[in-house]
């Protein structure tokens, strides 16, 4: 009996040794979901060869992620960790110093709060991706589209900023947040124009859209219509269907990404082409109002440290010799 | 639409088994896989054996096997998350133990509790008149403990320990959830890049390792516990007593 | 031996389960403890190899304190068997038996060799050896208890309620092969039941105990039968108690009387002629009795054939010839032919008795053993005390 035991701890034990053994060697080119990236981007070493960037998994085939980069600005990072995309882990990591580069949104208070530098786009790699409603036609009537066309008129990327600083840093209720914004822009004063009408409001599971949705609703019942929400629906595979089923009727989102999600070849770039190719794209039964200049868009971005070491400007540093 | 044709073209196609460059292929995943549950299993066994046994044997301090059952609830990613903001910040580097430290800590948290539980109940069902005659016959608690009551709790001790590990094999997909590797990185890239037969596949092939490795188990469950506790033995009649069984015509009368 | 010196055992919330107990477990001699349910027999059982610790006084083995020496060593040295076994299930047989001389780093061959003559001797087929105890009976199982109690030669056994867990025919057997045993060993045992019956038929000194801890009476069983101490003996020995004495008195020679006999496979006309108030004993080719055979009210042409084993009434028990007087009552008593059938050692025919002839030899007996009861008690009686001459 007592050899028996002994036979198998001493099995576990090589066991365990062999596989950290076989473990090691394969995270030692760039751990499990870090891939590396080396054999593309030529032999001398760029800066980007040197760091590693975060970003969703997704990143790795995005047109506008890794490919992106390399193909628009000849960036080949040294390694990728596949973490969430501009969530916790991302800017924890980015902070901790155990990523470069990450990809977060422009409207994260972390940017601001950790003193993050955002790396220019000048070429327009990360499509735009303006803030607007996406609407079931037959809701859109004109009282409607008349006060949610208002906000988008007057909503900026700042004002984003500002309320996801309210909403995610203050964890102040976003009801209240969105009230206060159409106050204070003049929005939301008591009329009849959407009068009669009845909308469910939908919104995607983060606070941003959540606020914007409050924005909406509120502003609509302030024009006397009856107004729903559901909040933090999911990700586009639950609420598009929705919207075209009739469980929502109006959900806040964002032109890029959309245009990407109805047409995967769209080349669109800049706000007005992207615009423009929406409108098109959308499928029959849905449109999109007007589009406010507010985006929040994918950006690379690095810590101040990092920007100073190897003085960083735009994504286009990342290509220059270390 | 999960089409099955497309899982296994993705399954059978040599080149998702190899490495290659920005993605690593199945059999590394598979070891990363294997390397993050073992690692898990054998610490949570190192944690659940010693204290259930001890727990079993001296029948104090039960409350710490209610407690640790307690950990079974938790919500594994949730944690993964909370533990990485916690320990994150103190790991510099740009290795993988930022993440590969919270991950591990969920996956003991989760393995530890059937293994703790297993065992004491192995130890506390080990029958009292065993344990009375072991005593009784002069052996040490000691040897008490090594000698009659682990090896008759052995197969509630396996039955928990192969629990943990197809809990363990299960949830450790959650690794890819913060970069690491393992069969999980299939799971969730194929999730974000809305590739199908990659998802599935990971997924699938995360069941066969389970199998594999409780088959395996089971293995060693059969050499290890001896074949009096398990049953294992031919149930044919047995001989009767060389002295008794038969009725005897016109007894002798008993004095 | 084994000496209790004022022996107490008494619990944190109050309850006393021993109570100054003193006695002495002679060596070479199996001493029961007997009584009902929380007399502290087990209790006081259990103190001897230091499963439990007493509260007051001390426990001597052989002259040795038993509280100075190490639990574990001092149970070594003690064969121990319990209700139900307790065997190990994950070892074989052979390795349970031999558990105490492995524990003592005794050679492991020439220990399974003395474990399989354990085996052997205790009654049980040596193909036992190899199996493990799910595979075995009840009655197999505390066979094996007790070669394991013995392995390590042990001078002291104790033993608590061993046969207590098995059905009443096994128990027997399992009694009778216990008594030949100690006959053949002459280990100082301490037994507790219980059962006064097991007590009484096992008992070389029976330790009556009563609730709390006390020691009620300490007596030979003929003694505890014949006087006891107090009205809870006597209501705890319960009732035949005289029936119950007959077994301990030996029989003597029993006058027997001529048996004719047939023999299997004889005629049975020819048996018919043989029978005697209806009945005929029938023998096997070595004079064993087989049966006995009733013609009462059978007419001569219904017979045809011969006498075969279907045809016997096998009611009737045996008495041997230097056995106990209650053996050869209920030879006697049992017979369906009213003859109580009286055989040798090799259990052949001797001959016959009946229920008076018996009764007369009981009462013989009976009388002798008041007249010199009285011859006792007139010589140790202060003068002028009243003498009662009934026991």
């Amino acid at each position: 009996m007592r050899i028996k035991f002994v036979a198998v701890v001493a099995g576990a034990t090589a066991l365990a040794a062999v596989l950290a053994g076989c473990g090691k060697s394969g995270s030692s080119s760039g751990g499990g979901g870090s891939s590396s990236a080396s054999g593309s981007g030529g032999s001398s070493a760029t800066i980007a060869s040197k760091l590693v960037l975060g970003g969703p998994p997704e990143f790795k085939t995005r047109v506008d992620g890794i490919p992106g980069l390399q193909k628009t600005y000849n960036v080949t990072f040294g390694n990728f960790k596949a973490l969430d995309a501009g969530g916790p882990l991302t800017i924890g990591a980015l902070k901790n110093g155990q990523i470069d580069a990450g990809d977060i949104f422009t409207t994260d208070p972390s940017i601001k709060a950790d003193n993050f530098v955002v790396l220019q786009d000048p070429k327009n790699l990360y499509t735009a991706q303006n803030v607007l409603p996406l609407i079931n036609k037959t809701k859109a009537t004109d009282g409607v589209s008349k006060t949610l066309n208002a906000i988008s008129a007057k909503l900026t990327t700042d004002d984003l900023v500002q309320l996801n600083v309210d909403v995610v840093s203050n964890k102040q209720d976003p009801d209240t947040v969105a009230k206060q914004w159409l106050s204070s822009k003049g929005l939301g004063t008591t009329g009849t124009d959407a009068a009669g009408t009845t909308l469910t409001v939908g919104s995607a599971n983060f606070q941003e859209n959540v606020v914007l949705a409050e924005i909406y609703a509120e502003a609509l019942k302030a024009e006397g219509a009856t107004v729903n929400t559901k909040l933090n629906i999911g990700s586009r595979e639950t609420y598009i269907p929705g919207l075209q089923d009739g469980s929502i009727d109006l959900i806040p989102e964002y032109s890029g990404v959309l245009l990407q999600y109805f047409d995967k070849t769209a080349t669109a770039e800049t706000s007005d082409d992207v615009y423009s190719a929406l409108q098109k794209a959308v499928p029959s039964g849905l449109t999109v109002l007007q589009q406010s200049q507010a985006q929040d868009k994918d950006a690379i971005v690095v810590t101040k440290n990092t920007a100073d070491k190897y003085h960083l400007v735009s994504i286009a540093d990342l290509a220059k010799s270390a | 639409m999960i089409s099955f044709s497309g899982v296994i073209t993705w399954l059978n196609d040599p080149g998702n088994w190899r490495d290659r460059v920005g993605q690593e292929g199945i059999f590394t995943q598979l070891l990363n896989h294997l390397q993050y549950s073992v690692v898990a299993i054998l610490i949570a066994l190192a944690i659940g054996l010693p204290l259930g046994l001890l727990i079993g044997h001296s029948g104090r301090a039960t409350f710490i096997v209610s407690a640790v059952n307690a950990l079974r609830a938790l919500p594994t990613v949730g944690l993964l998350i909370l533990f990485y903001v916690i320990i994150g910040p103190h790991i510099h580097g740009k290795g993988d133990a930022a993440f590969l430290i919270p991950t591990e800590i969920v996956l003991v948290l989760l393995a530890t509790p059937p293994i703790l539980a297993n065992t004491y109940a192995g130890v506390q069902n080990v029958e009292p008149a065993a344990r009375d005659a072991a005593a009784g016959m002069g052996m040490t608690s000691t040897q008490v403990l090594f000698r009659v009551e682990l090896p008759n709790a052995l197969p509630l001790i396996f039955s928990g320990l192969r629990s943990a590990a197809l809990q363990v094999i299960a949830t450790a997909t959650i690794a890819a959830y913060v970069g690491l590797g393992g069969l999980g990185r299939f799971v969730y890239d194929g999730l974000a890049s809305r590739d199908f037969p990659q998802m599935t596949g990971g997924a699938i092939l995360v069941a066969i390792l389970a199998l594999v490795v409780d088959l395996l188990l089971a293995l060693g469950q059969r050499y290890a516990v001896s074949r009096g506790v398990s049953g294992r033995f031919s149930k044919r009649a047995l001989p009767a007593d060389s002295r008794s069984g038969e009725v005897v015509q016109l007894e002798v009368a008993s004095a | 031996m084994i000496r209790f010196e004022h022996v107490s055992k008494r619990y944190p919330d109050g309850t006393v389960a021993v109570d100054d107990l003193d006695l002495i477990a002679p060596s070479n001699q199996i001493t029961v403890f007997v009584g009902p349910s929380g007399c502290g027999k087990t209790t006081s059982l259990r103190m001897i190899n230091r499963m439990i610790d007493p509260t007051g006084g001390k426990i001597f083995i052989d002259d040795q304190d038993a509280s100075r020496v190490e639990p574990a060593k001092l149970r070594r040295g003690i064969g121990y068997v319990i209700q139900h076994a307790g065997l190990f299930p994950h070892r074989t047989i052979v390795d349970n038996v031999a558990t105490v001389p492995f524990l003592l780093g005794h050679d492991k061959r020439a220990a399974r060799k003395r474990a399989m003559e354990l085996i052997e001797r205790v009654g049980l087929d040596p193909k036992m050896a190899k199996r493990y105890p799910a595979q075995l009976s009840g009655g197999q199982q505390q066979r094996v208890g007790v070669a394991r109690a013995l392995a390590a030669d042990p001078p002291v056994m104790l033993m608590d309620e061993p046969f207590s867990a098995v059905d009443p025919v096994v128990r027997e057997q399992l009694q009778n092969e216990f008594l030949r045993l100690q006959g053949e060993l002459g280990k100082t045992i301490v037994f507790v039941t219980h059962d006064i019956d097991e007590a009484i038929k096992l008992g070389d000194q029976v330790a009556v105990l009563r609730v709390g801890g006390h020691l009620a009476q300490l007596a030979t069983p003929a003694e505890l039968l014949a006087q006891p101490a107090d009205p809870f003996v006597a209501g705890f020995v319960g009732r035949d108690r005289g029936y119950r004495a007959l077994g301990f008195t030996a029989a003597g020679t029993l006058p027997t009387n001529d048996e004719p006999t047939v023999r299997l496979g004889a005629d049975l006309r020819q048996a018919k002629g043989s029978a005697q108030n209806g009945w005929v004993l029938v023998v096997d080719d070595r004079q064993q009795p087989q049966g006995w055979l009733a013609f009462d009210g059978v007419a001569d042409s219904a017979l045809h054939g011969q006498v075969t084993s279907d045809l016997l009434n096998l009611g009737g028990t045996l008495a041997r010839q230097g056995g106990t007087l209650r053996e050869a009552l209920d030879a006697a008593l049992s017979s369906p032919s009213g003859r109580g059938v009286v055989i040798d050692d090799e259990r052949r025919l001797i001959g016959t008795l009946t229920a008076s002839e018996v009764l007369q030899r009981i009462e013989e007996r009976a009388a002798s053993t008041r007249h010199e009861a009285g011859v006792a008690m007139a010589s140790s009686a202060p003068a002028g005390s009243v003498v009662d001459g009934a026991p």
